[in-house]
């Protein structure tokens, strides 16, 4: 079943991953002084950047790969 | 004419637009059989799929929760957004195989599918016994709402209990009209209902720059906690909540049900594809309003945790005819958002119950047409329990959504392993279930939500997967051994 009906492929797993990570400040030291852009801290405007282009990949992946078989 | 009698006029004409849905959707449609009256005989459009996707899954938690959280915890709550996304994302990992499976088959619920792949009868309705714990709840918490925020905008004019039984008075009736139908449809209004009343929210708090630059520097000032980059305990808590929330609440099996529901693939491609942009203008708006009410709520004492929304609409609604005018686009919104939660989550209880329960066992023998008669009294029955049960709530939403997420999550390697891996045992995934489940509720019921910032109900779901894991394992050893 899976071999057929498995319509994408493993490596948007992968982008997945990464988009997620990207999404959680990881990369900054807790409690830093903060850079703010328009107004709103950095760290959170990457966040939510992150998460639109998840939205965005997410609709791509949709279109492209989920075909009817 | 007093402002809470205009709400309540406006109120009213919203809940007879609701009857008359279901009327219509009585008359159109035929509710005889199961799959007319719990999936709307599969034909579902994209417009109609996505507005009923969103109303369902955009509940009064969400309004209510995402500006509370917000005001209470800060900026990192931005969490919200995160788990909303990925809800769509993990519907990749197995709609395509449900979808394909009830274009060959008569599936209606969850646990049909779950019979069809394992024919593990223990498993599929342990399973159902999950859903009907989580479906309770998530029932509950959409009428205890009910019930708040009809006493809370009318100024105490209406009172709690009458709140909650008028409203789930009206659900049930055009419900039993046209069951998938008519909540489909109502979904759509109401869908329509929550986005304008979001466009309320937004056109009348949007700062610009410079209002949200002073907003900003007065959190910096007097809470810098609230803005500051998260320490590494809750950033541990963020990610484990996204992959937590996002992995249970796609196994909602009111949610799951939309799949079957779908017209054709293209329908649900084009919804999903909509679908998962929904949390951006949504939690957002939410969100930005939850910022708001900081500064503004600061000096107030007393504001119980979930009423921040009703808080700050009061205040809005007192300044100008446009804001009151705005203020009651976003009530009926957030009366359109529970109503339009719990009315799916009615039927899908209704349908487990009747399909998967008693239809399994001591109604073996009843037709169709009886069974879907059953069940219609079923969804009278459930919710008079349910409103009886809310006239004494005792917990905070936030506490009712992180419980039943903890449960759903551990359903998740049932349907994901499910149609990746054909050679997994039903007896694995139900070991690793029944670990999953006791170390969730021993969790929860120990007042342990996280360990070491990780949600536990995550925690559960690597146990349940290490289970699963090693019970395959011994089984595939047993038989090569015999073989």
């Amino acid at each position: 079943m899976s071999q057929k009906t498995n319509p994408f492929p493993h490596w948007i797993w992968g982008v997945y991953g990464v988009l997620f990570t990207v999404s959680i400040p990881w990369y900054l030291p807790a409690k830093t002084s903060m850079k703010l852009v328009l107004a709103l801290p950095l760290w959170l405007l990457c966040s939510i950047g992150a998460i639109l282009l998840t939205a965005g990949f997410t609709a791509w992946v949709i279109s492209y790969f989920w075909k009817e078989y | 004419m007093t402002n809470s009698t205009i709400i309540l006029v406006c109120i009213g004409g919203y809940l007879v637009l609701l009857i008359l849905l279901g009327l219509y959707a009585n008359k159109t449609g035929s509710s005889k059989s199961l799959k007319d009256f719990y999936l709307a005989g599969n034909g579902l459009g994209s417009f109609v799929l996505l507005l009923t996707l969103y109303a369902t899954q955009y509940s009064a938690n969400t309004m209510l929760i995402v500006p509370a959280e917000v005001r209470h915890q800060g900026v990192g709550m931005i969490l919200i957004l995160g788990y909303m996304t990925a809800v769509v994302v993990i519907y990749l990992t197995f709609a395509p195989q449900l979808f394909a499976v009830s274009r060959q088959r008569p599936l209606i619920t969850p646990g049909d599918w779950l019979s069809y792949r394992y024919q593990f009868p223990a498993l599929t309705l342990l399973i159902n016994l999950i859903y009907g714990l989580v479906l309770v709840n998530f029932l509950l918490a959409q009428l205890i709402a009910a019930g708040e925020i009809a006493h809370s905008i009318t100024d105490g004019q209406v009172p709690y209990w009458a709140g909650v039984i008028f409203l789930a008075l009206i659900m049930i009736v055009y419900e039993t009209l046209g069951g998938m139908r008519a909540v489909a449809w109502t979904d759509v209004l109401q869908g329509c209902l929550l986005l304008t009343g979001l466009l309320g929210i937004f056109l009348m708090v949007f700062p610009g720059t410079d209002q949200l630059g002073e907003i900003t520097s007065w959190l910096i000032a007097h809470e810098p906690e609230k803005v500051q980059v998260p320490d590494l305990d809750f950033r541990r808590y963020w990610a484990s909540t996204v992959l937590m929330v996002g992995l249970g609440a796609a196994m909602y099996p009111q949610s799951i049900q939309r799949i079957y529901a779908a017209k054709n693939l293209r329908s649900l491609k084009r919804s999903l594809s909509f679908m998962v942009f929904m949390p951006l203008f949504t939690i957002l708006i939410l969100f930005l309003l939850g910022i708001i009410s900081i500064p503004v709520l600061a000096e107030v004492e007393g504001l119980p945790r979930d009423s921040v929304l009703p808080e700050m609409l009061r205040r809005w609604g007192e300044q100008s005819t446009f804001t009151f005018a705005m203020t009651i686009l976003v009530i009926v919104g957030l009366l359109a958002a529970i109503m339009s939660t719990a009315d799916s989550v009615l039927l899908s209880l209704s349908s487990i119950l009747t399909k998967d329960i008693l239809g399994a066992s001591v109604l073996k023998n009843a037709t169709d047409a009886q069974l879907t008669r059953i069940g219609k009294w079923l969804s009278w029955g459930i919710m008079l329990g349910i409103v009886l049960w809310s006239l004494h709530p005792t917990i905070t939403l936030w506490g009712l959504i992180e419980l039943k997420m903890q449960l759903l999550v551990q359903v998740a390697p049932a349907f994901i392993l499910g149609v990746h891996f054909p050679k997994v045992k039903p007896i694995a995934i139900m070991c690793g279930l029944v670990v999953g489940l006791v170390f969730s509720l021993t969790t929860f019921f120990l007042a342990y939500s996280t360990l070491y910032g990780i949600q536990s109900g995550l925690v559960g779901l690597m146990l349940n997967l290490l289970t699963c894991f090693i019970g395959q394992n011994t089984l595939t050893k047993r038989i090569r051994k015999v073989q």
